[in-house]
């Protein structure tokens, strides 16, 4: 589903508060870039075409090294360590290619659920706009072509249902029900709904503060959407009573 | 032969039918709920006992916990155990089709309520048509025509959209079961002679 035309839900008296109800379980971050040095406790990078333009020397601390590109997955976080865990792991060098994935997950499987609406990714594409124009990102900022729908990577359709479903991990950027949406509800494969609209930021802090961002209006999307989940009944009536067949033979 | 006579052909049948559970015309043979909750889908199914008779017919009246063959339905509550009746290969109809085409089983109990048929157990996406089949193994519950029924909870998430769309499938499906091989059926043969 196309997700031009779906209105997004407004956040502004929920965001207003000084504390939300947090109830994201645990979060998880992928961070592409290139390092000079790996971070303590990462022997190699992940393989990410998508990353280019990087280097290919980088200095730290006056020496010269190599770059390598590619991309570092946290593991599960509980959210206070993702500022900690970004801080140890945020690539020396980044740039317009590169991404910033955030992983949600919930305690349960109906808060997660209560996401798997268009209004959902619409309402992450405003207060990010929203977020970026505070920032002052400057007009040829990538995130601006992504939150216009421009980015391949992060396409602007819903397809919650299928990628639910979906187990495997595949390439194609085309097919009904592909993962490179602004919310991909990979639930079957990591148990998370991924965010895939954040480029890696213009420093470490704003990334960090454009993730915080993320947790925050998806906190608020929880609360001003809350409502009572309704059922739903199917029955099976015999309203016409047993079939009866007549045949007759003339002897 | 003269005159007329009208043979109900099952009328040693019909005699028998009376004396166990029948449908009555009105009666609600099959009734479905689901929602979303907690664990995923929430679930309840209520039976007609014809129903459950039937199905207990249709193996040798054995129950199995659901959780040998699958990891996806918990019951509700959580401190009862979902039994199923046993469905021995020689009496799986395999896949039924209802009226709008669409596939379903009945042996897959403890799977999930709708499985894709585009990928391999890999994962990988594979080609050709996409056509998700139902799972109606639902109806191999033990215990589906006491009281209110039996309640589950199966894994996975769902739009809402998705949901009314399994509820109605739930409901097409169930009721091509039921005309299939539940609906009473009489069938009367007349043989009239002619005079020459």
């Amino acid at each position: 589903m196309d997700l031009r035309g779906v209105p997004h839900v407004d956040l502004d008296s929920v965001l207003s508060r000084p504390r939300l109800r947090d109830r994201i379980y645990r979060v998880g971050v992928e961070v592409e870039g290139g390092w000079g040095k790996l971070p303590k406790g990462i022997s190699a990078l992940v393989h990410d075409g998508s990353v280019r333009g990087l280097g290919p020397t980088t200095y730290i601390d006056g020496r010269e090294y190599p770059v390598q590109t590619g991309e570092i997955s946290s593991p599960p976080l509980e959210v206070s360590q993702l500022v900690p865990w970004m801080t140890l792991h945020y690539p020396q060098l980044a740039n317009q290619t590169c991404g910033l994935h955030v992983h949600m997950s919930f305690k349960t499987a109906l808060t997660y659920q209560r996401l798997m609406t268009p209004s959902y990714p619409v309402t992450v594409l405003e207060y990010i706009r929203q977020w970026a124009l505070q920032q002052k990102l400057k007009k040829d900022h990538i995130i601006w072509s992504r939150l216009k729908g421009d980015s391949r990577y992060c396409q602007h359709v819903f397809y919650a249902d299928e990628q639910a479903r979906t187990i495997g991990k595949d390439h194609d950027q085309n097919r009904r029900g592909h993962r490179y949406t602004v919310i991909n509800y990979c639930h079957s494969v990591h148990g998370t709904a991924e965010c895939r609209l954040l480029p890696m930021m213009d420093s470490m802090a704003q990334s960090i503060l454009a993730v915080q961002e993320l947790l925050r209006i998806t906190n608020a999307f929880l609360i001003a959407t809350g409502k009572r989940e309704g059922r739903h009944v199917s029955n099976v009536i015999d309203d016409i009573g047993p079939d009866h067949d007549v045949t007759e033979l003339r002897v | 032969m003269s005159g007329e006579s009208t043979e109900t052909v099952l009328e040693g049948a019909t005699n028998l039918m009376e004396t166990v559970n029948i449908v009555k015309r009105g009666e609600t043979p099959i009734s479905i709920s689901v929602g979303r909750s907690r664990h995923g889908a929430f679930l309840r199914i209520k039976t007609h006992p014809m129903v459950e008779d039937f199905i207990r017919a249709l193996g040798s009246g054995d129950q199995e916990d659901v959780k040998v063959h699958g990891r996806y339905w918990a019951p509700i509550p959580s401190s009862e155990t979902l039994l199923v009746y046993n469905l021995p290969s020689s009496s799986n109809p395999g896949t039924l089709y209802s009226e709008d085409g669409l596939p379903f089983v009945i042996d897959k109990p403890g799977r999930p309520i709708i499985m894709e048929t585009n990928q391999d157990s890999e994962g990988r996406i594979l080609g050709g048509s996409d056509r998700p089949v139902l799972n109606l193994s639902i109806l191999r519950l033990v215990g589906s025509s006491e009281g209110i029924g039996k309640s589950l909870g199966i894994k996975g998430v769902f739009t809402e959209e998705e949901l009314r769309n399994i509820k109605t499938r739930l409901g097409i499906a169930a009721r091509r079961f039921y005309l299939t091989y539940l609906k009473p059926v009489t069938f009367t043969v007349t043989l009239h002679s002619q005079e020459f």
